[in-house]
Parts: structure tokens; sequence; C-alpha cells
């Protein structure tokens, strides 16, 4: 019965240390060696701190990405293929940063005032976000 | 009444800067066209598919990978780049998906070097605002071909095949999305004219991040034959062997590298880091020394591996 206990606990310690080191960041084993990240990155002389910050911010992106609906696996995915310049700006403005979506969309309940502005805007040329507006022809496809 | 023409004023002025930017770009394509340019050209094969709501990003970025051969889809391409709590692509997200691929993202530079890929066979994928800066309208199209007679561009655009834009309204809807354009290229090549070795490198360092080592090496490849006399190359190829323990190819590539850049620091801090994990101590002195003396970005990580080899002598005393 002792014993029992005393192997079960000693699994239930084991997995819960197992568990904390993957969430830890892997000291690189090659510390001394320059990587290919540094090697064509933005020209900084990294620190420990910088390292740690790093990480800790690809950690947010990633729950933010989580947040806007992407699957969490994906989130992972995504966030290993940015870089940390990449990942520094992407905390900051993943939810302000330009997504495009498509020709249609912020006319669809906008302002009155928005709407007629655009039309004119549309037919002056300077945008396009009306079908209709268009100057030059869409060739029937 | 006041309130009125208030509103009109405040109107006028608007749309008088919508468009006082002017386009500078396509008046100085249309006046003075470059000599090597073509007057016009178009890709007619570039894959098309239609987007569905909000999806413009995958349709557009599955064409571009078709082109390039690789057979994929907008809904495959889509669970990769789609952000639906955004309702849409985010440009880091474009990357991303090519990366993951196994493709280069290049950027372009301005209109006439859009032209100029287009005339090579490539087409350009574009972030464009159709609305104005206060009320922006994001999408991203792809750009397949220019006429500088009619002073039109051609784009597979939303759910339009063929579509024609006047130049200079493109020109709008492209700088208010700052000219974000890119290019793609696969990891063998053929390297697109004019390109800079910093964007293939990272380009290739971009596809090793995202999991594709075989792609990532072989673009190193490519670059080394493509820019000779550079050493970024072959010291970006060496870094993937050491991380395969292949450490004698690692020590020859390095070597090459500084064959054509005799003082780079990081060929040099990493060639000494070879040098030690194979016992070769007193050569990864020097080698470290050196490195250090090169100084550089990697001047505090020098320092360590001399430190490094400096312990493991001491433990080894000759």
């Amino acid at each position: 019965m002792l014993m029992n206990k005393i192997k079960s606990k000693t699994i239930a310690y084991t997995a819960v240390g197992a568990i904390s080191l993957a969430s830890v960041p892997v000291v690189p084993v090659h510390a001394a060696l320059v990587d290919n990240d540094r090697l064509v990155g933005a020209e900084q002389t990294l620190s420990d701190r910088d390292t740690v910050n790093a990480f800790m911010e690809r950690s947010d992106v990633r729950s933010q990405f989580e947040a806007l609906g992407v699957d969490p696996e994906e989130a992972k995915e995504r966030v290993a293929a940015l870089s940390d310049d990449e990942i520094s700006q992407l905390a900051e403005r993943i939810n302000s940063d330009p997504a495009g979506q498509g020709a249609v969309g912020a006319i669809v309940g906008a302002a009155l005032i928005i709407f007629i502005v655009l039309l004119v805007t549309d037919l002056l040329g300077f945008t396009n976000v009306f079908d209709f507006t268009n100057k030059g022809a869409a060739n029937p496809s | 009444m006041g309130r009125l023409r208030g509103t009109v004023f405040a109107l006028a002025a608007l749309l008088g800067l919508a468009g006082c930017a002017g386009t500078p770009m396509t008046d100085r394509l249309i006046g003075s066209p470059p000599s090597e340019m073509a007057q016009q050209a178009e890709l007619a094969d570039v894959p098309f598919f239609a987007q569905t709501e909000f999806h413009c990003g995958p349709a557009a970025l599955a064409a571009a990978l078709n082109d390039t051969g690789l057979h994929t889809t907008p809904d495959e391409i889509a669970t990769a780049v789609y952000t639906p709590g955004r309702k849409g692509t985010l440009q880091t997200e474009i990357l991303t998906g090519t990366r993951r691929h196994g493709r280069l993202a290049l950027p372009v530079s301005g209109l006439k070097d859009a032209f100029d890929k287009i005339e090579q066979g490539y087409p350009v994928l574009v972030l464009q605002n159709l609305g104005l800066d206060i009320a922006p309208q994001w999408h991203y199209a792809l750009l397949v071909g220019y006429d500088l007679k009619s002073e039109q561009v051609i784009l597979r655009s939303g759910t339009t095949e063929r579509k024609l834009l006047d130049m200079n309204t493109f020109e709008h809807t492209w700088r208010r999305a700052a000219y974000w354009g890119q290019v793609f290229a696969k990891p063998g090549g053929p390297v697109p004219k004019d390109t800079k070795m910093s964007d293939w490198l990272s380009a290739a360092v971009g596809m090793q991040r995202a999991g594709r080592e075989a792609e990532a090496e072989i673009a190193f490849r490519t670059a080394a034959n493509h820019w000779p006399e550079r050493a970024a190359p072959p010291i970006s190829l060496a870094y993937l062997q050491i991380r395969n323990d292949k450490l004698e190819d690692a020590r020859l590539t390095l070597e090459d590298a500084l064959r054509k850049e005799p003082d780079h620091p990081v060929a040099l801090n990493n060639l000494a880091h070879v040098l030690l994990q194979q016992g070769k101590l007193d050569e990864a002195e020097k080698t470290a020394i050196k490195a250090v003396e090169a100084g550089g970005h990697s001047a505090d990580t020098a320092k360590e591996t001399l430190a490094e080899i400096r312990a493991e002598l001491a433990r080894n005393p000759r």
C-alpha cells in the first residue's frame, strides 16, 4: 500500500517536473554559436534579457492568436515561423495591423457620409471600393 | 447654414487630401518610360482562385504558390494564414504561410520594380487599401500585368479573373498600403533579377525557422552560387551542418566562407566553435582570438567562445 503510494507520487512529481521543463526555454546547446537568425536579423547585440523577453513575447502572441480564433496547434506553428523582430511588432499590433479581407466589407454598415465620400473618391479614381465605378473595364470571365 | 458650409469645406478638403499625394510613380513611368522596359506585359498563365468572403489573402497566396509549382488551394492555405478574429489575413501571415510551404517571399520596392518582376515572369502579391486612410478597406490581389500605353494594370482580384484598373488608381490604393508587395521564388532558384542577398537569406532562414530545413539548405546553396563572393551563404549552410552534427562538413564550409571574406566575425566565431568540438584546441584558440579581434555585433559571443576554448585547454594541459 505504502509502496504504491510512494510510486504514484514519484510518477506524479516526475510528470510535473517534465511538464515544467518542457515549458521553460531550452538553453541552446551551442551557447557560443552565432545562429542564422542573428546572422540575417536586425543588427543588435543580444543580451540574455532579450532572449527571455523574446520567449515571453512569443507566448503572448500565441495566446493572442488563440484569442482571435486560431487553433492552438496552428497558433504554435505560426509563431514558430516568425522572427524575434516580427514577434515584437505583432505583440503590439496584432489587433490593429491591416488584415486583408476583400473588396466589399467596410462599406456595409458604414456611416452614410463615409459611403458618399467613398463614392466620390471612387469616381475620381482615388479609391476602388465599388465595382461599378471602375473606369477600367473588367473583362467578363 | 454655417454648419452645412463647414461640412462641405471639410468634405472638399478630404477629397482633395485623398488625391493630393498624386501618383508620382505612374507619372514617372508614363512620362519617361525606361528604355529597357517593355510597354506592356501580362502573365496569362497565372492561376486564379475566386475569393470567398474575407478570404482574399488565401485566394491570392494559393494562386501565387501554385504559380511556383506547388499544388494547393485557398482552403488549405486559409488554415495557415486566415485569422478569424480579424476577419482577414495579416501581412506577417502571408510571409509565414509562404515559409511553411517551402517558398521564399521577396519584397518589391515600388511600381517600376513590380513591373520589372512581371516582365521576368513573377506575379506580385500586393496589399491594397481600396478605401481611404480614415476608412480603410484592406485587400490582397495578384498583379499579373501592366500596359504603359493604356495606363492600366491587370489584377487577379476578388472574384474577377482579369480585372483592369487605371494605373494611377492602383498606385493610390497601393500607396496607402505602403507599397507592400511580394514575389515568390523556389529554393532552388532562379533568383529574380535585382534581388538583395539579405532579402533572399532572410526568406531562407524563415523557412528554416518554419521547420522546412531541407528547403532552407537548398536556398542557402542557391545563394552561394548566385553571390559567390559573399560569406553569408556558406555561413548559413554551415550552421545547419553544425546542428546536424556534420562537423567536418561545417569546417570545410566555414573555411570556404573565410576565403571569400577573410575577417568575417561570424565565420571566425563559428569555425572556432567547430574546431573546439573537434578537439583541435590550438587551432580553435587561434581562430577565436581572430574572431574577438574582428569585433562586430557578435563580439560578446566570440569572447564566450574564446573563454570556452581556454577552459578546455586548461583541462587538457599539453
